[in-house]
């Protein structure tokens, strides 16, 4: 998924780029934060790991993709759109969320035997990332037909 | 007591656990260059004739077993830098979960092939890396 073949050309390519790197980075700084907070956290908000960061960044990706897809729609939506949609959608929430950290969380919890947390993490993770990104993309279909 | 003895007091618990500048920007730059290196590698592997999913599954696979391997190792910056940073901005799982509902409409099988053999890889790559890497957890 480059997201780039989305409508972007030109000179318009090299600022997006750049803007997804620093996107990335900004992302990353957010996890970065979200996951200390929640490591600093009582056991139970410290077991989901980082469903905190993964699901919000999954919901706000669906959103931004309905949000695209709906917008093309209508007559007049320029590049300029389409590039602030990649530059969230592969920078920031590409950078927010992350598999390197939930795998280790997960491999963690095979080592040591932990089935609760394990499970608990998988599960937490499945049923918010399906919540988030199917009530995202409804509530952001709803707002544009109220819009 | 005073304003200024009100701010002398040590910071609650999770605030004092929030991580310093320095390893913040750290992280952010480790962050920028793993996003880039992640976009970079989407440009490229079309070209090369992969599709932008197979792309997004070895860069999440390599990330995970890179963060096994990595993860007990290097300072107070080299650390959050290469871990949480660049490997972590490096995958993604955001993009996975888009490719899988790109693909429940035009090729069903291969969308719940993806939805259960990424879990499956990436924690088995990280539980190589950290065996590798001599360290369990």
């Amino acid at each position: 998924m480059t997201g780039l073949d989305q409508g972007i050309g030109g000179p318009l390519v090299a600022t997006v780029l750049v803007a997804l790197v620093v996107g990335a980075g900004a992302g990353s700084v957010l996890r970065a934060l979200v996951l200390a907070r929640v490591g600093a956290s009582g056991d139970g908000a410290r077991s989901l790991g980082s469903a905190w960061v993964n699901v919000p960044a999954s919901a706000l990706a669906a959103a931004l993709l309905v949000w695209q897809t709906q917008l093309r729609l209508l007559p007049g939506t320029g590049s300029d759109v389409a590039a602030l949609v990649v530059v969230l959608l592969l920078g920031v929430c590409g950078g927010m969320s992350t598999w390197s950290t939930l795998a280790l969380e997960l491999a963690r919890s095979v080592l040591a035997g932990d089935r609760r947390v394990l499970v608990l993490q998988a599960v937490g993770t499945v049923l918010g990332v399906l919540g988030g990104v199917f009530g995202a993309g409804f509530a952001v279909v709803v707002l544009l037909l109220l819009g | 007591m005073g304003v200024s003895e009100a701010h002398d007091l040590p910071a609650p618990g999770w605030r004092a656990a929030l991580p310093a500048p320095d390893v913040l920007l750290a992280v952010g730059l480790g962050g920028a260059l793993g996003g880039g290196v992640r976009v970079w590698a989407g440009l490229l592997g079309p070209q090369a004739g992969f599709p932008g999913w197979a792309v997004l599954v070895a860069v999440n696979v390599l990330g995970a077993l890179a963060m096994g391997l990595l993860t007990a190792r290097g300072g107070r910056w080299a650390r959050p830098a290469l871990t949480t940073g660049v490997l972590g901005g490096f995958t993604s799982f955001s993009g996975w979960v888009l490719d899988v509902l790109r693909l429940v409409e035009p090729t069903p099988v291969l969308a719940l092939a993806l939805l259960v053999a990424v879990p499956v890889a990436t924690v088995s790559a990280c539980l190589s890396g950290l065996v590798l890497g001599g360290r369990r957890a």
